[in-house]
C-alpha cells in the first residue's frame, strides 16, 4: 500500500515537473516547479527500489502514467490538440513503454550456458543490479 | 525544425542515461560531468522544443518513449545487456506509436 502511495506521489510530481516546463515557457518562475518535481520523483523513485519494488513494473507504470496524464491534462490546462490518431498513437507508446520496462524479465540463461561460463553470468546479474539501482 | 530540436533531446537524454549507466551509480567519478551535461543540454532542448510551439503533451510522449526504446537499444551495443523479444516488440510499438503521434499532429 505504501509503495503504491509513493509511485503515484512520483507520477504526480513528473507530471506536475512536466506541465511547468510548458509553462515556464511564458513565466520562467515556474523552472523551480520543475526541478523540485523532478528531484522529488527521482528520490521516490529511489525510495520504492530501497524498499524492494520491481523497478521495471515500477519504472514502466511511472513512464506510462506520466506520459499519458501530461497529455490529457495539457491538453485541458494549455488547449492542446488532442485526437482521436494522438490518443492512439500515445496508447501505443505507453504500451511499447511497459513491454521494454517488463521485458528484462528473469534472465533466459540456458544451463549449459550458466555452467560453462558461471563468471560470466554472475557478472551480468551485478551489472543488472547496477542498472536497476540507478533507475 | 521543432522536431530536429526534439531529436536532438532524445539523444543527449539517452546519452545521458547510458553515461549514467557507466558511472556505476556516480561511484566512477568521470562519468559524473557527462550525466550532467547531457541531462541539462536535453532539457534545454526539450524546452527549446516546446518553445518553438510543440504540444507538451505530444513532445514529452514523444521524448519519454523514444528515450526508453534507444536506451535499452545502446545498452544492448554498450554494456552487452539483455533485449528480450519482449523488448524488441515495445520498441516496435514505441516506433509505431511515435510515427501515428506525428501523423495525427502534422494534420492540424
Amino acid at each position: 500500500m505504501t509503495k503504491w502511495l509513493i509511485l503515484a506521489g512520483a507520477i504526480v510530481l513528473e507530471v506536475t515537473a512536466t506541465l511547468a516546463l510548458r509553462a515556464a515557457i511564458e513565466n520562467p518562475w515556474w523552472s523551480a516547479l520543475t526541478v523540485i518535481g523532478y528531484a522529488g520523483a527521482f528520490v521516490a523513485l529511489s525510495l520504492l527500489l530501497r524498499l524492494g519494488a520491481p523497478i521495471g513494473v515500477v519504472y514502466g507504470i511511472w513512464a506510462a502514467a506520466g506520459v499519458a496524464l501530461t497529455a490529457v491534462i495539457a491538453s485541458v490546462v494549455f488547449g492542446e490538440p488532442f485526437t482521436l490518431t494522438i490518443g492512439i498513437g500515445i496508447a501505443l507508446v505507453i504500451a511499447g513503454v511497459i513491454l521494454v520496462e517488463t521485458g528484462h524479465g528473469t534472465p533466459a540463461v540456458k544451463p549449459s550456458e550458466s555452467l560453462a561460463n558461471p563468471a560470466e553470468s554472475t557478472e551480468r546479474a551485478e551489472a543488472a543490479n547496477v542498472v536497476e539501482e540507478i533507475r | 525544425m521543432t522536431w530536429l530540436i526534439l531529436t536532438g533531446a532524445i539523444l543527449t537524454e539517452v546519452a545521458a542515461t547510458l553515461s549514467l549507466r557507466a558511472s556505476e551509480g556516480l561511484r566512477k567519478k568521470r562519468w559524473i560531468a557527462p550525466v550532467a551535461v547531457f541531462y541539462v543540454t536535453a532539457f534545454s532542448l526539450l524546452t527549446l522544443a516546446l518553445a518553438h510551439g510543440m504540444p507538451v503533451g505530444i513532445a514529452y510522449g514523444i521524448w519519454a518513449a523514444s528515450g526508453v526504446a534507444l536506451t535499452a537499444v545502446g545498452a544492448r551495443v554498450f554494456f552487452q545487456e539483455r533485449l528480450t523479444w519482449r523488448m524488441t516488440a515495445g520498441i516496435v510499438l514505441i516506433a509505431i506509436g511515435v510515427f501515428v503521434i506525428e501523423l495525427g499532429s502534422q494534420a492540424h
